[in-house]
């Protein structure tokens, strides 16, 4: 709009009559003019005064503008002056006064004319530009608005007139231009929301907002509108005006619904799941979420859980600390999933053990870790009782077994039999069964350097093949190495083995008569017969057999056989 | 270990050497042809044995086993080192199982029939 405010612009005038077309046509209409009023000079005498001039003067200022205008005063004011006054009044006394306010007269008369004339016409041709301009700008705002799928409309209340701009009949479906009464509208509204848009329509008449979200139908299909309105009001409350705009939000609502209905199932399976879910920030381990399960478990409301440390829901006792959880959240970070146990505080400071799951996970975009808690307060102590009874169990068997076998098989520890073994002479590895001989004649000639009786050290050999033949079936093999304190030599066998059920340890060493229900149980009858005591740790990472015979007096004092026959 | 099926009045199963699980299987073989062959009762000849653990007297002893399932008798000429294992397990007085001192009083014992819980017949 500014520029139509200043200056005149000129490219209007071209779209009728190229500007450069005034002049010629100005020349023309001069000479028109002179020839007319020649021929009529005879007969009409009026012909001498200068108006045909100004007259062609003010139309080619009205229609060219200035340029033309100034070219037609000229030449009209050269030819009149030429071939009028001067032709007619020369020869007179007097004809220089008259000549003189002839020209007089042109002059004021086609000034005056010709301004005017400019005048009339830059008006003129400014409202054209005006009514341009807004055509153009109506262009640009109709563009916009189906860009922008918005639609206006205007009330006018005077003159009881709805307006829609193209785009709202468009958003409503309805041909540009059909005649529009408020029924028209509330008719295109959804079946289920016209009673809310009428009462809300009404709402706004006594004065309140009018911003409101409803269905409309087009052409049998659901679209999404949003309405806003500005009214204005007059002295008296009545409604003078009323702008508003319509906007398609069908592809939003859309979007919203979607992301609602996963917001929801995401929420309704999160709140649903039997354990405990928190998400943490990966950064700070600050719980960001929690699920309605964290109440049951930890006593916090799912609001008061957010912005939880692990600390706070940390036992806090090493390795339960803020510190141990981050490293395993990060871990976690890295991809490793990350199960263990957990010593856990609830709101009240209450102790008690959970298991969890750290998982890394994106949750709306963003990095989280996963902690899924599952209390497991009753299977700690199942199993803590557990432990106690096979404690307990133990102890009575072998309290048992040593009683059975007169203090000959003790069960203990591996590290007791270590610790009781002494000095160690020899080492073998075995995982063959062929390889038991080589180490049979070892573990001989050893028991025979220390100058052990032969038949003892055939007992030794035959306790010692028990032992050994058991980490070979049982263990695919282990460790045989002979030892030697002051008193005793003591053949320790150990393997990695599944070791032998507590249970299994009675039949072993207390049934009496001959079973064919395992060697194991004979083995055992063998090497506590066999030797002076019989040292047994046993449980799931494995067997040690210590195997020990009393040195005695006769022992050291024999003389070692000469090519014996083993054992005979 | 060196196994012999030896063919006279009876069937003599002799065992030499030393016996564990790296060649228990081949003494089972041994017996389990022996038992083939005279299912009413061999002799074992283990007095050769010069080393022998559980795995290798459950093998013997699941010879016996079969016979006495079919009423027949093992006779085992037993070292003083599986006499004593024997004893060790509660198996020196089994039913049809006869302990000789010598491969001669096996045979006659198996042959004579005189055999029961008083064991091989004494000279």
């Amino acid at each position: 709009m500014t520029n139509v405010s200043g200056k005149l612009n000129t490219k209007y005038i071209s779209k009728r009559f190229p500007v450069w077309t005034g002049y010629p046509v100005t020349l023309i209409l001069i000479a028109a003019v002179t020839a007319l009023l020649h021929a009529l000079r005879p007969v009409f005498p009026l012909a001498q005064f200068p108006i045909p001039y100004i007259l062609v003067t003010m139309l080619v200022a009205y229609l060219f503008g200035v340029g033309p205008a100034i070219l037609a005063f000229l030449v009209g004011l050269f030819v009149f002056d030429y071939s009028f006054t001067a032709a007619v009044y020369e020869p007179r006394v007097h004809a220089v006064d008259i000549r003189l306010a002839g020209i007089t007269a042109y002059l004021l008369g086609a000034s005056i004319v010709a301004i005017s004339m400019v005048l009339i016409s830059n008006s003129k041709r400014r409202i054209e530009c005006i009514a341009e301009e807004l055509r153009r700008s109506q262009e640009d705002l109709n563009r916009a608005q189906v860009v922008a799928k918005i639609g206006s409309w205007r009330l006018d209340v005077q003159h009881n007139k709805l307006y829609w701009s193209d785009e709202t009949y468009r958003l409503f479906g309805i041909p540009i231009g059909t005649p529009l009464t408020y029924e028209t509208f509330l008719a295109k509204i959804h079946p289920d929301d016209r009673e809310y848009v009428d009462e809300k329509w009404k709402a706004a008449l006594r004065g309140e907002p009018y911003d409101i979200e409803h269905r409309i139908i087009v052409d049998d299909d659901v679209r999404w509108v949003r309405e806003r309105a500005e009214l204005e009001f007059g002295k008296d409350g009545e409604v003078k005006s009323a702008f508003g705009t319509v906007q398609d939000i069908t592809d939003l609502k859309l979007a919203e619904e979607a992301r609602v209905a996963s917001e929801a199932n995401y929420r309704a399976i999160f709140n649903a799941a039997n354990d405990a879910i928190f998400v943490h920030d990966p950064e700070t381990g600050i719980v960001l979420d929690a699920n309605q399960k964290v109440m049951e478990m930890y006593g916090y409301s799912p609001e008061e859980a957010r912005t939880l440390t692990i600390q706070d829901i940390s036992s806090g006792e090493p390795p339960y600390t803020q510190e141990e959880g981050m490293q395993l959240v990060r871990r976690a970070m890295q991809g490793e999933p990350q199960i263990f146990e957990w010593k856990a505080k609830d709101k009240n400071g209450r102790i008690f053990w959970v298991e969890v799951n750290l998982k890394k996970a994106i949750i709306g975009g963003q990095d989280r870790v996963l902690a899924v808690v599952r209390d497991i307060t009753d299977r700690k102590q199942t199993e803590e009782a557990l432990q106690r009874e096979q404690e307990h169990k133990l102890q009575f068997y072998r309290q048992t077994i040593m009683a059975a076998t007169d203090g000959k098989l003790i069960i203990t520890e591996r590290s007791e039999i270590e610790h009781l073994a002494g000095t160690s002479l020899a080492v073998w590895e075995i995982h063959q069964p062929d390889e038991l001989r080589v180490i049979r004649h070892e573990i001989e000639k050893v028991a025979e350097s220390l100058g052990m009786a032969q038949d003892r050290v055939c007992e030794l050999l035959v306790a010692s093949g028990e032992a050994i033949t058991n980490a070979v079936k049982h263990a695919g093999g282990g460790l045989v190495s002979v030892h030697k304190t002051d008193e005793s030599l003591m053949v320790v066998v150990s393997d990695k083995g599944p070791g032998i059920p507590a249970l299994a340890l009675p039949e072993v060493a207390l049934r009496r008569g001959y079973s064919t229900t395992g060697t194991l149980g004979m083995g055992y009858k063998i090497m506590i017969q066999l030797m002076d005591r019989v040292y047994l740790a046993t449980d799931e990472s494995g067997t040690v057999v210590g195997l020990e015979a009393k040195l005695r007096r006769s022992d050291i004092s024999a003389s070692p056989g000469m090519n014996r026959v083993l054992c005979i | 270990m060196v196994i012999e099926i030896k063919e006279a009045e009876q069937t003599i199963v002799e065992v030499k050497g030393e016996i564990d699980i790296s060649n228990v299987d081949h003494l089972g073989s041994a017996l389990q042809k022996a038992f083939t062959r005279s299912p009413t009762g061999f002799v074992v000849d283990a007095s050769g044995i010069s080393f022998i653990d559980a795995v290798g007297l459950r093998t013997i002893l699941s010879a016996w086993r079969k016979l006495t399932t079919q009423g027949g008798v093992l006779a085992l000429v037993a070292s003083e080192l599986i006499k004593k294992l024997l004893e060790i397990l509660d198996a020196t007085s089994l039913p049809g199982l006869v302990i000789c001192d010598s491969v001669h009083m096996a045979i006659e014992t198996i042959s004579s029939g005189a055999y029961g819980s008083e064991g091989c017949s004494q000279d």
